[in-house]
């Protein structure tokens, strides 16, 4: 048994098999924190309380695999010091800094998992801020979480799983899907079949998807480039081109997306390292083959490299084996035989699905410059442009103190790295070489009214206040 | 085989200090070589708050900070880029007695420089500043103080300067230091070794390092300032706000874009891996302060903290001279979390001295032999 | 718009003043959307902005109170009475 202090960031796949695996073997000091109300995480997201659907009408082919994970979490949520709707926004001295309910917490930990997540890998276009953009995952969200279409006539577009996967459902469930635009050519998938045969059942159940949506006459475009999101107060088409040839679909709704990005700035924050991944095009964090990245610290799922909700659950479970060896408990060196293996076969199947949908990053060289790059702070890719020729930044936090982009509220988690694709491509230099964008707390917005809740730490500036204002009422 | 140059001045740190003395330098027609460890305005000069405020300056820095001042108004003449330089004015406020006694002292004798602050009454603060979100017992407001970006004005100034001729060489710590047959001869992390007659030491945090080279030992601490960003919106505050909690300055200012940004330390900072961190309680005290005095962010989020290193003098004056035991070395660093705004002045500065080896501004303040240096 | 879950109670909220049915388990994002087509504008002029990412990643959804309060659509659910504006109410631009 150990009553080292556990924290576990995150309660999807990753999170869930790493408490579970805990727990199992003797850990009784756990702290869980999600910043969603329930466990699930994106992938597994769960209904809001009152919707009725059942598990295989909002998870579809995963229906099992969502609800058995569901069951887990709940089977375990009352052994951990479980807290909902809690976003970590910072990590400093070994403390986790949390915003709930109750306001702002910290929550020292001897030992801290980390599974964050992903979101949408996104290549800006003209129009991409219209309202009726989504993100593929953003759309997918809609549609599981809240029973709703982001539009009535919807067009996906990009490049990805996640495309296909959201157009199908989308269709499954009634709505109006006018058109897949796939950024990313046939032969490509050709090219890659040998690996994606390393998982057949996600390989075929891709196939399947294409096939349903064209038996119900979905139009399914491949190798298009996409041209822009037309509109002024919101969407009302999209052009794009193919083969040469400039098309025009009317839509009032767009989910674009390439793919994910893994959630790290909480891990840098931590002390975690990250390095370039070639075949990713992509930054992870650095870890030790077992999910450790600094003293204490681990990491598992699509928060440390992206690989899908199995590869989540599988490398949940590897960071909780590390965390028991580094406890000194027994630890199953089956288990951890069988879950590298497993990853082996994902990792293959991964590489045959960044080799089926590689990023189109050298459309980002004749975007025009009045494309909006970073869009909380409405920086175009014209004023990236200037400041790199003018002011030459040697990396992309350089970049970033001097024009602007990746400074809003989002901290860059949207265009980081189209960013530094730009910088790369502007100046000729690798892609690994301008680096990324630095994580800094808060890694999300927090209002200083939370904040100013933790002043009573400094009691002095309190009373300092209230003397102030008997001084001006003698007077 | 080390690759030997020649050059006239050479000038150890690429903060603003140090660029601006290459400005004023190469404008006389001098060779000028920059080394920096890093990229130019990386650390204090380019993490700090922005302001330009000769307000609440210790009478020591007024001759300096009043110089700087009649620079900042011409910097895009100078350099081609206003660097969002704007004089929208600086107030301190007051809300205890002692505080608006210092206050009431100060004002003549800075006046007395031509400084130009003006006294408030605590009704004149409320109806000049109607977003102060406390009452006041009055206060002390500089018109023409104001501020710029400090990630821009380093950099554009280091452009401008390459124009010049001057050769500024980034990345290339200093490895080894030492003085032979009268010339200074630097050896670089790249393998480069400058030799020149005249050395000038504008290391910021690390100025004592340098200095140490030559059996100098200054009392150079080092500090952290601790910054917070609000999200944008409608810009509200017109003037940037001083004021003091407990022994320590709570600054604010809002941008024209709509950022509001405030600091108040202090913070933790490290020499060796030249990294600062932001200190979470400062957030949660500095807030507390921040939603009295500027109401307006109650509802609202911030959006980043950060931090960077600066070096503090005991008695948070620079360290700006010559060597008291080597010729040809002029000290230019220790700035004390003020030296943005003294920046384009001790440039001036550093430049006179060299020159013609005097200079009109008053830096007598500033000696190097005021501190017991072994 | 939705697809199914139509039976769930009504909850009744504003938006920009206006009374609005939505129901119970909505996003503050949902409901908006149902309402209009956009949550908020821009800071820097360039266009009305509906969400993005729904999920509490890029931050383009965060609203106001009443109260000048922000808060974040996507991640917010609707309440009965609720006060959402798409501008600051606290600001009125003469």
């Amino acid at each position: 048994m150990s009553l080292e202090k556990i924290v576990i960031i995150g309660s999807g796949p990753a999170g869930t098999r790493a408490a579970e695996t805990l727990l199992r073997q003797g850990c009784r000091n756990i702290t869980g924190i999600s910043e969603a109300p329930a466990s699930g995480g994106q992938i597994y997201r769960r209904q809001p309380a009152g919707f009725g659907r059942q598990a295989d009408e909002v998870y579809g082919s995963e229906a099992e695999k969502a609800t058995a994970l569901h069951r887990s979490f709940d089977a375990l949520a009352g052994s951990i010091d479980y807290r909902p709707n809690a976003l970590v926004w910072n990590i400093f001295d070994r403390k986790v800094f949390t915003n709930g309910p109750k306001g702002v917490d910290e929550i020292p930990f001897d030992r801290l998992v980390l599974t964050t997540g992903a979101m949408d890998r996104i290549l800006p276009i003209p129009g991409w801020t219209l309202p009726g953009v989504f993100t593929l995952g953003g759309a997918q969200i809609a549609l599981k979480h809240q029973a709703c279409a982001i539009g009535r006539q919807v067009v996906f577009a990009g490049a990805g799983p996640l495309l296909y996967l959201v157009a199908w459902q989308y269709m499954k469930a009634g709505a109006h899907v006018v058109a897949v635009l796939d950024t990313s050519a046939f032969a490509n998938k050709i090219a890659a079949s040998l690996k994606l045969l390393a998982l057949p059942r996600l390989m075929f159940r891709g196939l399947k998807f294409r096939r349903d949506l064209k038996a119900k006459g979905v139009a399914l475009h491949e190798g298009v480039r996409l041209a822009r999101v037309e509109g002024t107060q919101s969407v009302t088409a999209i052009s794009f081109e193919k083969g040469g040839k400039k098309q025009w679909l009317a839509c009032d709704a767009v989910g674009l997306g390439f793919g994910l990005n893994p959630e790290m700035q909480l891990a840098e924050l931590a002390g975690a390292r990250t390095r370039f991944d070639r075949t990713f095009r992509q930054w992870v964090l650095a870890h030790d083959g077992e999910g450790r990245v600094a003293e204490g610290v681990y990491v598992a799922g699509d928060g440390h490299a992206i690989g899908g909700a199995d590869v989540a659950e599988l490398t949940g479970e590897r960071a909780a084996w590390a965390v028991l060896a580094d406890l000194g408990l027994p630890v199953s060196a089956e288990r951890q035989s069988v879950i590298r293996r497993a990853l082996k076969r994902q990792a293959i199947f991964r590489e045959g699905i960044e080799q089926s949908f590689p990023l189109p990053a050298e459309w980002l060289a004749d975007t025009p410059d009045e494309t909006i790059l970073c869009r909380c702070e409405n920086v175009t890719f014209g004023e990236v442009r200037a400041a790199i020729t003018e002011l030459e930044p040697n990396d992309v936090n350089r970049l970033k103190a001097f024009a602007r982009p990746g400074m809003g509220r989002c901290q860059g988690r949207v265009c980081g790295h189209v960013l530094a694709e730009l910088l790369a491509a502007e100046t000729g230099r690798p892609l690994e070489e301008v680096g990324r964008l630095r994580g800094q707390a808060p890694v999300k917005p927090l209002h200083y009214k939370a904040a100013a809740g933790k002043a009573e730490g400094a009691v002095q500036v309190q009373q300092w206040l209230e003397q102030a204002d008997k001084v001006l009422e003698d007077g | 085989m080390a690759e030997t140059t020649e050059t006239d001045i050479a000038i150890i740190g690429g903060g603003i200090a140090g660029v601006a003395s290459a400005y004023h330098l190469a404008l006389a027609g001098k060779r000028v070589t920059v080394l920096e460890k890093g990229t130019v305005g990386a650390q204090a000069s380019g993490v700090n708050f922005g302001g330009l405020r000769t307000n609440g300056r210790a009478m020591a820095e007024l001759s300096l900070s009043l110089r700087a001042r009649e620079i900042w108004r011409k910097l895009k003449d100078l350099i081609g880029h206003d660097c969002e330089t704007e004089f929208t004015g600086h107030v301190e406020i007051c809300d205890r007695e002692d505080h608006l006694a210092a206050v009431e002292k100060w004002a003549p004798e800075a006046n007395a420089f031509g400084v130009g602050a003006e006294m408030l009454s605590g009704a004149a603060v409320a109806k000049r500043f109607p977003w102060i979100g406390r009452r006041m017992l009055g206060g002390i407001y500089v018109a023409t103080d104001g501020a710029a970006n400090p990630r821009l004005v380093t950099p554009v100034f280091a452009r401008a300067v390459r124009k010049l001729g001057v050769t500024i060489r980034e990345q290339e710590p200093v490895t080894s230091l030492g003085y032979h047959n009268g010339r200074f001869e630097i050896a670089t992390g790249k393998g480069a070794v400058i030799r020149s007659p005249i050395l000038v030491n504008a290391a910021g945090a690390w100025g004592n390092r340098i200095a140490q080279h030559f059996g100098e030992d200054y009392p150079l601490d080092v500090m952290a300032p601790q910054m917070v960003v609000s999200e944008p919106f409608a810009r509200q505050v017109t003037a940037t706000v001083d004021y003091p909690v407990n022994g320590r300055f709570f600054y604010a200012r809002q941008i024209g874009r709509g950022n509001l940004l405030f600091g108040r330390g202090p913070g933790r900072a490290d020499l060796d891996t030249s990294r600062a961190s932001y200190v979470p309680q400062n957030v949660f005290d500095a807030s507390r302060i921040a939603i009295d005095i500027l109401p307006m962010l109650k509802g609202r989020t911030f959006l980043r903290t950060w931090s960077g290193v600066e070096g503090k003098t005991p008695d948070s004056l620079p360290i700006l001279g010559p060597s008291p035991v080597r010729d040809g070395l002029i000290h230019a660093f220790g700035f004390s979390g003020h030296g943005f705004q003294l920046g384009p002045a001790t440039g001036a500065v550093v430049a006179d001295l060299i020159l013609r080896g005097k200079t009109a501004t008053d830096i007598s303040g500033f000696s190097p032999r005021r501190f017991k240096t072994s | 718009m939705r697809l199914g879950e139509q039976a769930r109670p009504a909850v009744e909220i504003k938006i920009d003043g206006k009374r609005f049915s939505c129901l119970a388990g909505d996003t503050v994002l949902t409901a908006v959307l149902l309402a209009g087509r956009h949550l908020r504008q821009s800071e820097f002029g360039d266009g009305p902005r509906a969400g993005f990412c729904n999920m509490g990643a890029c931050q383009d959804c965060w609203m106001y109170r009443a109260d000048g309060e922000r808060v974040r659509a996507c991640t917010t659910y609707v309440e009965g009475g609720m006060d959402i504006y798409t501008a600051d109410p606290q600001h009125h631009v003469a």
